[in-house]
């Protein structure tokens, strides 16, 4: 199924080789969604919940455009993926911080746990 | 000169006639109405000149009616007697695929005695209802009911098929509704119109039920019967009598009588049989001109007049006739006994009402179905006219009701108890008056037929009317005076048409019975020949001398001798006097007069039945409805409720709660994907 | 040897700044980290071939996304005391579980087939024979094959960019013509005595009725 992949085990089972492997990137993209997670979901600043949202993004971003170059260099999927997920994430940020205005001119509160409308 | 009713072909328009009145009245009367000129700011009086152009519109439209009812009779007289040749014709009212749904009119000997009676009848009656509802706040609404009550029973007597008889057949029931709570305002009136109303429903239901059997048994045979008769409709009475024996041959003998049965379900509780009849004494509640008009000469006996256009469906069935016989006497008898207790005038007149329509059944039981009928004709006039002359009576003592407290009012009113006279001997069969000729006739057919019970029961019925005819004529208009009421002289708009009606009263029955003119015997228009299993053929007496020296004649008119002499010694005698108190307390007797009192306890039978029966069948329905039914339905929506009471603390509207479970899921999700897909 | 030392250097940075983002209590702070982290981000893009990315990144997140958010932040204010308040312990043990599970999952699924994973030896030939890096490139493919995406993605822009002016807008919660709070005061009315079901969160009072009630003393 994924003939590169098969490719891929005939070399060094152990460590990251020489120079900068694509492993380098997936772990540091790990690393920063894992804290952009974490920040998503106990953040109490609704601003902040938005900002760590931007970071999960930003380490999706980091693996698209790091799978291009080391899978398929000669093409730019990734890269363009890369764009339209920068589209997004701006237009994104756009309206989630004019809704975060709104909201606090509505509660003057931006204490996530305030945003309860939906509650049961 | 050409007169256009006298046209056979014009006779569509009869029922129009009282039809457009009905609408001009409901129409016009919103601009004089008492109410409508309070409201303008107009004093609360109706002028009489407005009274009158409602009744001229009334009556109008029925002496349209009556025209061209003279002119059917002239065209039944230019047929051929015995031979006459029905008119049908047909408009399609409505189509659904084969089946076609017809109004029309049919003219033949039957429909045209209807016609005339219930016209002429009517006339008389509109016009008497003026000096009755003369000072009534709701004249217009009155006359309006009386034209719409025209309309249907016209329709009703020109129905071609049993569709269009079950239409106006309702139609009728509803004026008869609207009349008898036409004071809605007295709770008895009200209680009586829906007595009235659902006494109907019940024989109506079943008589549905047997025109849809009938129709369904049938449905093969009308399409080959129409192609060769396009111009009658389906379930035409004119083609009854072919098809009867193919849907005897259809649905078998047992299944067709009960057919049958329920056929007479309509008839019975409209012309007042038992075990419907109950509800016919209570709609004396409404104006009287209505319970001489519906409730005495026409709607009763339109029962009467249904089961003889039915007799070719009940006659190829061994079990119909018997049944209409049985019932029919059980009425008369019934009837007749209720009737010697009562003190109400109306009351007892309706009992009477009661028992000469159980008259006609039995007499249609009995395979006399030209008598049945001859008797409708004659009953109409002395019934109507017997009411009508109650309805002054009443008039005059301001609205008593109660003989007991009448008597001797023969000096203020005497055209009215001259009349009520005439009345009382042609019910009672006095020789020669027209009673006497119908009854005859009948008992004749009962004398013939094979159970003799009948005809002994019937004959004594014929006693017992003579004497409690005459106890009502004795009390009211003989003796002193014993009620505190001042008595008013006689209106002479309400002694026309009792005078006018005391002339058929009394004379025609001679005048059709054959021995007048071999013309104008009724039984050569109207007859049908059918002599029941068991029965002997009748033979109809040649003269009158032969007719009077007849056995049964002999028989019957010896039994209203002693009816009239005894009712006489009782109540026209100091002798007497004394008598019925002593009946009435003797010890076997008392039993009886009790029995007859309470009118055979059928309004407690069905009471009980209502209360305790029905009602805890009811109650316990409703208990199911509500416990069970009610429950589910109900558990449904709690289970939702309740379900969503405990999902909703999932809903705890902390979006990072959210995000946590979705996400939670998404890692699932990619477990899944990593180690069970690939 | 010399993209292994700029990996490390800003893969410390971008960490570090985005523990900061996360725990840092200033929330002003916390937006300078992220900057931070877009920065290095656009290093990352930079050792990946990747350099209209790079300029994207640093034009669009670090300029442009953080203006907005500091501008996000000035209309709301410092509430710094909001992450003084302790998260509870359910919430806490929940949130740590998750992340660790995550992570172990993401670690696992990359430790088998991407651990040896090196840039194929002619890739640098490739870029060489680009020479003027991937700008061109991508700008063919995207007004050629991604046509459609990218036109959809300029109507996502601005239907954003609309949806941003008209939520923010002043006059939608103006005292004179308010819709918002004309719907809050009518509805505190005829739900007050709403129970189960029909309670809606509208009849709980909320800061705004409060401050409301509180401006009309």
């Amino acid at each position: 199924m994924y003939p590169l992949l098969n490719q891929m085990q005939q070399s060094s089972p152990l460590a990251i080789g020489d120079g900068v492997t694509l492993a380098h990137f997936l772990v540091l993209a790990t690393v920063i969604f894992c804290i952009g997670l974490y920040g998503v979901l106990t953040g109490r600043n609704v601003i902040r919940v938005l900002i760590c949202v931007e970071l999960m993004m930003n380490a999706v971003n980091i693996n698209l455009v790091a799978f291009n170059r080391f899978v398929e260099p000669t093409k730019l999927e990734g890269q363009i993926f890369a764009i339209f997920v920068l589209v997004v994430s701006a237009a994104e940020a756009a309206v989630g911080l004019a809704i975060v205005i709104a909201l606090y001119r509505l509660r003057s509160s931006v204490n996530i746990n305030d945003y309860n409308e939906l509650k049961g | 000169m050409h007169l256009w009713f006298m046209d056979i072909n014009t006779v569509w328009m009869v029922p129009l006639y009282p039809l457009l009145a009905f609408l001009a009245i409901v129409i016009l009367r919103g601009f004089t109405d008492v109410r409508a000129r309070v409201r303008l700011g107009h004093p609360p009086t109706e002028p009489v000149g407005n009274k009158m152009f409602f009744m001229a519109l009334t009556v109008g439209a029925t002496f349209l009616g009556l025209l061209h009812a003279v002119g059917t009779v002239s065209w039944l007289l230019g047929q051929e007697a015995g031979h006459v040749q029905a008119i049908e014709r047909n408009w399609t009212w409505l189509q659904a695929g084969d089946f076609k749904f017809s109004l029309g009119y049919l003219v033949d000997a039957m429909s045209v005695m209807m016609l005339f009676v219930v016209t002429f009848i009517s006339l008389l009656i509109q016009i008497y209802t003026h000096g009755y509802m003369e000072k009534d706040a709701g004249y217009a609404k009155f006359y309006s009911y009386l034209a719409l009550f025209n309309f249907s029973m016209l329709g009703l007597v020109l129905s071609t098929n049993l569709f269009q008889t079950y239409i106006f057949w309702e139609l009728v029931g509803v004026s008869s509704y609207l009349l008898i709570g036409f004071w809605f305002h007295k709770p008895s009136a009200a209680a009586a119109c829906i007595k009235a109303f659902l006494m109907n429903r019940v024989g109506d239901f079943g008589f549905l039920i047997g025109i849809l059997g009938f129709l369904y048994f049938s449905w093969g045979s009308w399409q080959n019967y129409l192609s060769v008769h396009p111009e009658q409709a389906v379930l035409s009475f004119q083609a009854l009598g072919v098809l009867a024996p193919q849907v005897l041959g259809a649905a078998g003998a047992g299944l067709f009588s009960w057919i049958c049965v329920l056929l007479f379900m309509g008839p019975m509780a409209k012309s007042a049989q038992v075990p419907l009849h109950t509800w016919l004494p209570d709609a004396m509640e409404g104006p009287t001109p209505i319970s001489a008009l519906i409730h005495a000469a026409t709607m009763v006996a339109a029962g009467v007049y249904l089961v003889g256009r039915l007799y070719p469906v009940f006659t190829p069935s061994e079990a119909a006739l018997p049944v209409v016989a049985i019932i029919g006497c059980m009425t008369a008898l019934i009837g007749a006994t209720i009737a010697l207790t009562q003190t109400d005038i109306k009351k007892a007149l309706a009992y009477s009402t009661m028992s000469q329509l159980g008259y006609m059944m039995a007499a249609m039981g009995v395979g006399a179905f030209a008598a049945a009928l001859f008797h409708l004709f004659t009953h109409a006039f002395f019934k109507a006219m017997l009411f009508l002359c109650s309805g002054s009576v009443i008039h005059a003592c301001e609205d008593e009701q109660d003989m007991r407290r009448m008597g001797g009012l023969r000096a203020k009113l005497p055209l009215t108890a001259y009349t009520y006279l005439a009345g009382t001997l042609a019910i009672a069969g006095f020789p020669l008056t027209s009673g006497f000729f119908s009854k005859d006739m009948i008992l004749d057919g009962a004398f013939h037929y094979g159970a003799p019970v009948i005809y002994w029961v019937l004959t004594a019925t014929a006693a017992l009317t003579a004497f409690y005819m005459m106890r009502t004529y004795l009390l009211t208009f003989e003796g002193k005076y014993r009620g505190e009421a001042h008595v008013h002289h006689e209106h002479p708009w309400m002694v026309l048409p009792l005078v006018i009606l005391a002339v058929p009263s009394l004379g025609v029955g001679y005048l059709l019975s054959g021995f007048f003119s071999e013309k104008l015997a009724f039984a050569h228009y109207i007859h049908f020949d059918f002599v029941p299993p068991g029965a002997t053929a009748v033979h109809h007496p040649e003269s009158l001398m032969a007719l009077l020296t007849s056995p049964t004649t002999l028989i019957s008119t010896a039994m209203v001798f002693a009816g009239l002499l005894l009712s006489w010694f009782f109540y026209g005698t100091e002798a007497g006097r004394q008598v019925p108190e002593k009946i009435r307390t003797a010890p076997v007797l008392s039993s009886f007069n009790s029995l007859f009192a309470h009118k055979w306890y059928f309004d407690e039978i069905y009471t009980f039945f209502v209360d305790k029966i029905y009602l805890v069948f009811a109650k316990g329905s409703a208990g199911f409805d509500r416990q069970a039914i009610d429950g589910l339905v109900n558990f449904s929506g709690q289970s939702v409720m309740g379900s969503g009471q405990a999902l909703k603390q999932l809903q705890s509207g902390r979006v990072q709660t959210y995000i946590a479970v979705m996400f939670f899921g998404a890692v699932v999700l990619a477990l899944f994907m990593i180690y069970c897909l690939y | 040897m010399i993209d292994l030392i700029i990996f490390w250097v800003f893969a410390s940075i971008a960490i570090i700044a985005a523990v900061g983002v996360v725990t840092n209590k200033s929330i002003i702070k916390a937006a300078l980290m992220l900057l931070a982290v877009f920065l290095s981000q656009a290093a990352f893009f930079v050792l990946n071939n990747a350099d209209f990315l790079a300029i994207a990144q640093i034009l669009v997140y670090a300029v442009g996304l953080t203006i907005v958010l500091l501008f996000a932040i000035m209309f709301t204010g410092d509430k710094t005391q909001l992450e003084a308040k302790p998260v509870s312990r359910g919430a806490k043990i929940m949130t740590t579980l998750i992340v660790l599970y995550t992570a172990f999952l993401l670690l696992s699924a990359l430790a088998y087939p991407f651990r040896s994973v090196v840039l194929p030896p002619d890739s640098f030939q490739v870029i060489s024979l680009l020479n003027e890096g991937s700008t061109r490139m991508l700008g063919q493919l995207l007004f050629s094959r991604y046509g459609l995406p990218f036109e959809l993605a300029s109507i996502l822009l601005t239907a954003a960019m609309i949806g941003a002016i008209v939520l923010s807008k002043k006059s939608f919660t103006d005292e004179e013509n308010d819709s918002v709070k004309y719907r809050l005061d009518l509805s505190s009315h005829p739900t007050e005595e709403a129970e189960g079901a029909y309670r809606t969160s509208l009849t709980v009072p909320r800061p705004l009725d409060r401050e409301l009630e509180g401006s009309a003393k």
